[in-house]
């Protein structure tokens, strides 16, 4: 029985998306990620190069690669680099787009 | 209303220069239209931008507003009337529109496709990601309208001028028309009165009875009726000439043979007098439909056009008869004469055109000949050398 659960919690674990299993941990308010992701859009406009500067931001993050406001961080901290391999990081970043992209909000 | 001369030469003036005068300024007032509708079409597009340029500011604001508000669950784009809008990404991916056609590149400020003009704004900071608004406005109908105007214009010039053209033409034609119209009654004048006449000289002599007439009486009324034969000769061309484009063709089933035969009879006499002999093959009974009169004037000018170009002491050889299945009739006559250059041949049908000034007659033989073949549908065939003699001949 007792092995069993240990195959399901490691299939699940090896199947569950990075964004969902590493993400959502801290990230619990969605308009909180709503509004990132419009400040991302704002600065950097396309797909292709929010997701870029979310990347380079999330492997390194420094107070200038940050679009929130200094009150921000002094109030919840500073993020730390990330430990995820390109691969899921770039996975992470693919579902969190997805969710929160601004043009699907625009009717 | 104008009414062009029956004239041919004079109508096929007027068409020729009208149709110059014409499209040379038509030409003209067309290339001034088209540089003045690209002028408008500029000034138009500068007015439009005007506006367009306070209404992409307006959708810009209203794009800043839903941008701050982005935390809401739906973003409604904001419309305007009459005109469509679109925002796309900085790499030109379109984020959304309120247009459904599609646009292959947006590099250009302004530009045209099918119906509308679209005018592309750039964006800063990307509200809702949108680094670049698109405006499409219908080319609009004050464009429209200036083409609706310009078109009237342009019809209603060329109207004119094929109206002033005429007039002008006729104008400058008129005193060339009046002396060909002139020329064209005295020689109408001139035939009518030398039928009375000629008539009167030629029954005369055919009922004297030359049995009682010494033989130097007998040679000059001999030359008597070839003189008034070749008076009455001309006249009946003359008159064809004249009248052929008011008599209707009396078309009957027609023995040619028989007319042929009266024709040689009649021209035996002026044959005679240069010594020319006719030697004739004329197979009997041959019919066709055709006008009697017109039969006439075609073998009277080609038999009297083989004496005139003969030389004396000559002969001349007609031929008529019908192709073996009777389908065809085949009629020549050949000459011994002086003969034509090829390039005289080319020039022959060409009305009042004398080959050869030494030889007496209007230059209307050959213009006659070719009217009749042309009306019966006749084939002609001339073959000429200088100084050997011409072959005419004729199958229908």
């Amino acid at each position: 029985m007792v092995k069993l659960f240990s195959i399901l919690l490691i299939s699940v674990h090896l199947f569950a998306n990075p964004y969902e299993t590493n993400c959502m941990y801290c990230h619990k308010d969605k308009k909180e990620l709503q509004l990132f992701m419009a400040q991302y859009t704002l600065k950097y406009s396309s797909e292709k190069k929010t997701k870029k500067a979310l990347l380079r931001f999330l492997k390194n993050p420094t107070s200038n690669k940050s679009i929130t406001t200094y009150g921000y961080i002094v109030k919840h901290g500073f993020k730390e680099k990330s430990k995820l391999n390109d691969k899921d990081l770039r996975d992470a970043i693919d579902s969190y787009y997805d969710k929160y992209n601004i043009k699907q909000f625009i009717k | 209303m104008f009414k062009l001369p029956k004239n041919k030469c004079i109508r096929k003036t007027i068409l020729n220069v009208v149709s110059v005068y014409l499209t040379t300024t038509i030409l003209l007032v067309l290339a001034l239209s088209y540089m003045y509708l690209s002028n408008q079409e500029k000034h138009i597009i500068s007015l439009q931008q005007e506006k367009v340029d306070i209404q992409s500011q307006q959708i810009i604001n209203e794009l800043e507003l839903l941008d701050d508000n982005i935390v809401e669950e739906v973003a409604f784009y904001p419309r305007l009337n009459n005109i469509g809008s679109a925002i796309y990404d900085i790499d030109k991916n379109l984020i959304f529109s309120t247009f459904n056609e599609e646009l292959s590149s947006i590099n250009q400020k302004q530009f045209f496709k099918d119906n509308f003009i679209y005018y592309v704004y750039k964006v800063e900071p990307y509200y809702l990601g949108a680094a670049y608004l698109v405006i499409q406005k219908e080319k609009t109908y004050e464009f429209n309208n200036e083409l609706t105007k310009i078109a009237t214009i342009v019809i209603s010039i060329i109207l004119f001028l094929i109206l002033t053209s005429f007039l002008l033409v006729k104008i400058l034609i008129k005193p060339l028309s009046d002396n060909l119209n002139l020329l064209d009654k005295f020689i109408k004048d001139t035939t009518h009165e030398l039928i009375t006449p000629t008539s009167t000289i030629l029954n005369n002599i055919e009922v004297l009875d030359l049995n009682k007439v010494d033989e130097k009486n007998l040679k000059k009324i001999n030359r008597i009726k070839i003189g008034a034969t070749t008076i009455s000769n001309i006249h009946k061309d003359l008159s064809f000439l004249l009248l052929n484009n008011r008599q209707k063709s009396e078309n009957k089933n027609l023995n040619i043979s028989d007319i042929l035969n009266q024709r040689v009879e009649y021209f035996k006499i002026l044959a005679n007098n240069r010594n020319i002999d006719f030697k004739v093959n004329i197979q009997d009974n041959i019919y066709t439909t055709i006008d009697s009169h017109r039969a006439e004037r075609l073998f009277d000018n080609l038999i009297s056009n083989a004496i005139k170009f003969s030389t004396k002491k000559g002969t001349i050889f007609i031929f008529l008869s019908t192709s073996s299945n009777h389908e065809n009739i085949k009629f020549s006559i050949e000459d011994e004469g002086i003969g034509m250059k090829n390039s005289e041949l080319d020039k022959i049908f060409t009305r009042y055109k004398k080959l050869n000034d030494n030889i007496s007659g209007f230059g209307i033989g050959y213009d006659i000949i070719n009217s009749i073949i042309k009306e019966y549908d006749i084939d002609i065939k001339i073959t000429s050398s200088e100084n050997t003699g011409t072959k005419v001949t004729l199958i229908w």
